[in-house]
């Protein structure tokens, strides 16, 4: 059955992506605090860090947008949505998922094609290639497809962006 | 400019994300014009390689730990213990909580949820009624973005390329506006409905519940004074801001566990890409109407009405409160910043004044249906209907709109405390 792999491969990236989120924020929260301490105290600023944190902050922001996709978190627009009856807002959701996909498989192609072109060109500092970076935003595009694709497929078109209680979504926000 | 708003209006009103919207319809114009679309993926990419946005998810983050450690609880025990022997002073608890609350926290969700958590069962206990307890907690969850630290504010700053320290310090006199504007609110309800007191004034409880909630209070200050000083970016403080709130928590409080730093990092890390992802979308987006000339079209538009700032400042509220009451709060900001910033500079109306009417209108929008996000969140947690809820908070309303005329027309509100500080 198609869906059992998908489900399975979901689920681990899903918790990958936890992790990598978890790890990434304490990355650049202790990063950031190091730099005063080493700039104020030590007085040997650590050059590099500003460009390192601002590239492990773009993959956080990348891979965040895909897990974003998974907890159904992303922002949107409500009030046509809450006032329409069940039977449309399935309608409007295979419109919206149509949307969410060729968007984002078309991040996804040109944000490779991106990665490409800049592959020969360092970074400022640090001197890697700036395909380090640039590499977050297909990545993301690509996670987050397969995050909607099973949603999609287990929970179906009207439940794929979206939480079946909308309002209920807030409090999830809250929390 | 047409396509590009019909476009993003089409796939947000069929539920599309906003984020999505905004890469989709300024994708669909660059094919149209026959430019690379490589180059929506490199100005999202750029639009987020920055610095001063880093202070998003720390000041998340430090938020987070704090509301993690039960600091809530204590701001309002302290709150309490100064008003609550006057009448409607568990109500006045509420208001006078989270003006402490905001100076921790910079988002008005997290508050509105933690006021309803805390205050709505004790006012329940003391005779208000539940939907009463809902719209109070909502409204005061207002004051969140506009007293520092606040993550709209870090967004706003980075639009519109002013100074954060200026624009946290010109929140908090129009913070204590709307707060007073909300008390005197309560105050006119207490007289009418007789609501009751709750205890005497009693020094000791005071003095207890001060030094329970001190470290809590302090954040702001060290915000404040770090700003002054000038010597760290504001990125800076608020990792300093979030490493004071986990050693709090950790080792004063003793209420944040090790186990659960993960699971905030985590969520506070998702919650922030959610944002910022808007933001790197917008990128594209403004970049489309930039071309297109749209802010140029505003000024025209907006100044042959009229050339005086008070007109164009009302017709903005105006159109602000309407828009705020369908449209995302984080959304219409981004959206609308690019676009009203050369008419602003046109009729020499202050970017940092500006900031703050901006962010007062969409605050007022979170409590306005149908998109009102502060209802929602207090109406789950409360568990009472969106009209119990709407019956109870029109008074907030009121009084919040008379809090933002007088933040509108009298500037020097919000600038002349950046102004005395010297920023």
């Amino acid at each position: 059955m198609p869906a059992s792999w998908l489900v399975r491969l979901d689920d681990g990236l899903g918790y990958a992506e936890d992790l990598f989120l978890g790890v990434a924020h304490a990355i650049i929260a202790g990063l950031v605090i190091a730099a005063v301490f080493f700039r104020y105290v030590v007085s040997d600023p650590l050059v590099w860090s500003e460009e390192f944190i601002v590239i492990v902050f773009t993959w956080m922001l990348f891979i965040g947008l895909s897990s974003g996709f998974r907890a159904r978190m992303h922002l949107r627009i409500d009030a046509l949505l809450v006032v329409l009856p069940g039977r449309w807002r399935g309608f409007l959701g295979v419109l919206a998922v149509i949307a969410t996909l060729v968007t984002l498989l078309c991040l996804a192609w040109f944000g490779t094609q991106l990665c490409m072109t800049m592959y020969r060109s360092p970074t400022p500092m640090m001197r890697i290639s700036s395909a380090w970076a640039i590499a977050a935003v297909p990545a993301g595009a690509v996670l987050s497809c397969i995050h909607i694709l099973r949603h999609a497929i287990c929970d179906g078109l009207n439940r794929t962006l979206w939480p079946d209680d909308l309002i209920g979504a807030a409090e999830e926000e809250a929390v | 400019m047409l396509v590009l708003a019909l476009v993003f209006a089409l796939l947000v009103a069929v539920g599309t994300p906003v984020a999505i919207a905004m890469i989709a319809s300024s994708g669909f114009v660059i094919w149209q014009e026959g430019i690379p679309l490589s180059l929506v993926a490199q100005r999202i990419f750029a639009g987020l390689q920055s610095f001063p946005l880093l202070a998003v998810p720390l000041f998340t983050l430090a938020g987070s730990l704090m509301n993690e450690s039960g600091i809530s609880e204590r701001l309002f025990a302290f709150t309490r213990a100064i008003v609550g022997h006057i009448r409607g002073g568990l109500a006045q608890t509420a208001i006078i909580g989270n003006v402490f609350l905001s100076g921790i926290s910079g988002s008005s969700i997290a508050d509105t949820a933690a006021t309803t958590r805390v205050l709505v069962p004790q006012l329940e206990r003391s005779g208000y009624s539940r939907a009463f307890g809902a719209a109070l907690s909502a409204s005061a969850g207002t004051l969140g973005p506009i007293i520092p630290p606040s993550i709209l504010m870090v967004l706003y700053a980075w639009q519109a390329n002013v100074s954060l320290g200026a624009l946290f310090i010109a929140g908090l006199i129009p913070g204590v506006v709307m707060a007073g504007a909300m008390a005197t609110v309560i105050m006119i309800l207490a007289r009418i409905r007789n609501y009751p007191t709750s205890g005497a004034f009693r020094a000791s409880v005071l003095w207890a519940t001060f030094k329970r909630a001190i470290w809590a209070l302090l954040m702001p200050v060290i915000i404040i004074v770090g700003f002054r000083l000038g010597a760290v970016t504001a990125t800076e403080i608020a990792g300093i801001a979030a490493l004071y709130s986990a050693l709090i928590g950790i080792f004063v409080y003793r209420t944040l566990k090790w186990s659960s730093l993960p699971h905030i990092l985590t969520t506070t890390a998702r919650e922030t890409a959610v944002i910022l992802m808007i933001a790197g979308a917008a990128s594209p987006f403004s970049w489309i109407l930039g071309i297109e000339q749209a802010p140029q079209l505003v000024v025209q538009t907006l100044t042959a009405v009229s050339s005086e700032a008070w007109v164009i400042l009302l017709i903005l509220n105006v159109a602000l409160l309407i828009v705020g009451m369908f449209v995302e709060t984080i959304a219409v900001m981004i959206i609308l910043v690019p676009i009203l910033l050369p008419l602003l500079t046109t009729l020499q109306i202050d970017l940092v004044h500006f900031g703050i009417v901006l962010l007062v209108n969409l605050v007022i929008g979170q409590l306005t249906p149908p998109v009102g996000v502060l209802l929602f969140v207090s109406i789950t947690i409360a568990k009472v209907t969106m009209g119990q809820i709407l019956r109870e908070v029109w008074p907030f309303f009121l009084g919040l709109i008379m809090a933002l005329a007088l933040i509108t027309y009298l500037p020097g509100l919000s600038i002349w405390l950046p102004h005395v500080l010297g920023f």
